[in-house]
């Protein structure tokens, strides 16, 4: 009877306690001070530091900086105030990420349009230019500096360039041997788009897409073979 | 050979009647299935994300059954005293020292199989296939175990466990920066320090060649990484290991 009592008494001073440090983590809930950092990005490791830290386990690092950097982008979102500040942190967690797990395709693809998306195109072709030197023989990197530099930089010279590079890696989409021609036309090499159209043409069965190749032809005053 | 296979099984039974063997299996099983929170958060990488955190679950896991069974393995028969009914009965030392390691050795494949399937199992309910592949994964990571727990086994022959516990698992972490030692050294020591880190290279176990997660969640073929050179390697260490354990253990002195 004893010992039921004394485990009555542990266990309402559990509750009693479990109960009390809950309102209490509650009540310090929003209470900053001068002393609390703002914002724990301050104190990104370097790279190399957590190369070493990680004992290896660098994948796994890897994605835990992936997920604090889309983190970071939602948090900054609820930032009104357009400041040079706002998504500073964004590039330095997506680089440890990418350093961490060079293979990290999704990192450099979602987090370049991220980095794009809030106009910090200079670090967008970094975070791109530093996946494709890490995989040579993936098309995603150049495919999408090509993208960056049309859509958003109306740099057609360098899109063609980057577009050029991913029409010859494998896998890459089938619209951009159609884009390709289009952007030598848009640079200026009329010569250039006219030869790799016709070689479309000759090379393809597909009756939509002659259609669409005789069609860009025809604005050119040139008649299908 | 009956007497190496009777004590790998009572080895293996007394370990898995080791509840903090079932404690650590029961948390990695979670901390596995709780890579699903964590997908769901990755914006696109949640397959890659569920591999890489449950292999990597799997081999810190598996590291620590095999350090924290592995240091009290011989030490705990010296300490019982159930060590003098052994080495009185007609059998090698080597041959106690073997079962021991191959009974552990057993009871991490029994934990790195069920928890590889707990992981399997999980991305089928997610993606709707079995993906075979992380076996390759997690054979690497017995292979690795396997050079841990011989480490553990070593220390536990003429240590106390505590102190069996801080060089094994100080000896996982120089294993598993192995390859990063040597860069530096080739990029900031002179001649001589250059030297020694290569001698170190390659008298340390190199743990770093074991790991083939990140080929195995990116889908890399794994010929160039996985070669029989590094089983051969892994195999290899652990007879040396296992040597030494034997001749250190053959000249303790029973009494």
């Amino acid at each position: 009877m004893k010992v039921k009592k004394i485990s009555v008494l542990w266990a309402s001073l559990f509750s009693l306690a479990l109960v009390g440090s809950v309102l209490a983590a509650r009540g310090l809930e929003g209470r900053g001070g001068a002393s609390r950092i703002a914002d724990d990005s301050l104190y990104l490791p370097s790279a190399t530091f957590l190369r070493y830290a990680s004992l290896g386990y660098r994948t796994m690092l890897a994605d835990l900086m992936w997920i604090r950097a889309t983190q970071y982008f939602g948090s900054q979102l609820e930032v009104r105030k357009a400041t040079p500040e706002k998504h500073r942190f964004l590039y330095p967690l997506l680089d440890l990420a990418v350093s961490l797990d060079p293979h990290f395709m999704n990192a450099y693809r979602f987090g370049g349009l991220l980095l794009t998306v809030v106009k910090r195109y200079e670090q967008a072709i970094a975070l791109y230019e530093k996946g494709y030197a890490a995989n040579p023989d993936r098309w995603e990197n150049p495919h999408d500096l090509g993208r960056l530099y049309y859509l958003e930089l109306k740099d057609h010279e360098k899109a063609l360039h980057w577009w050029g590079i991913a029409n010859r890696l494998p896998g890459r989409p089938d619209y951009i041997p159609r884009f390709v021609p289009l952007l030598y036309l848009e640079t200026g090499q009329r010569e250039i788009a006219v030869e790799l159209w016709l070689e479309m043409y000759r090379a393809t069965d597909n009756e939509w897409l002659r259609g669409v190749i005789e069609g860009h032809l025809q604005k050119l005053g040139v008649q299908v073979p | 050979m009956n007497r190496v296979r009777a004590i790998t099984l009572n080895t293996f039974k007394e370990a898995v009647r080791d509840r903090i063997l079932y404690a650590i299996l029961a948390f990695a099983i979670a901390m596995i299935c709780s890579t699903f929170i964590l997908a769901t958060i990755g914006v696109g990488s949640g397959p890659k994300i569920i591999r890489d955190l449950g292999l990597g679950f799997i081999s810190i896991f598996g590291a620590l059954i095999a350090v924290f069974i592995g240091i009290g393995l011989v030490h705990k028969e010296i300490d019982r005293r159930t060590i003098y009914t052994i080495v009185s009965k007609p059998i090698h030392r080597f041959e106690f020292i073997l079962g021991k390691y191959l009974g552990l050795i057993l009871t991490l494949l029994v934990n790195v199989t069920i928890m590889t399937w707990a992981l399997m199992g999980l991305i089928f309910l997610g993606e709707g296939f079995w993906d075979f592949r992380l076996f390759a994964a997690s054979g690497m990571i017995l292979l690795e175990l396997m050079v841990v727990t011989g480490i553990a086994v070593l220390f536990s022959s003429f240590s106390t466990p505590a102190l069996s516990a801080i060089f094994t698992l100080s000896f996982f972490a120089i294993g598993r920066l192995l390859d990063d030692l040597r860069l530096f050294g080739e990029q900031y020591a002179g001649p001589v320090g250059r030297a020694m880190i290569r001698t170190f290279y390659y008298l340390l176990p190199n743990l770093g060649r074991f790991n083939v997660n990140a080929e195995v969640v990116h889908g890399i073929p794994l010929g160039e990484v996985v070669s029989g050179m590094t089983i051969l390697y892994g195999s290899l260490y652990v007879v040396a290991l296992l040597a030494l354990t034997s001749l250190i253990f053959q000249n303790r002195d029973f009494r």
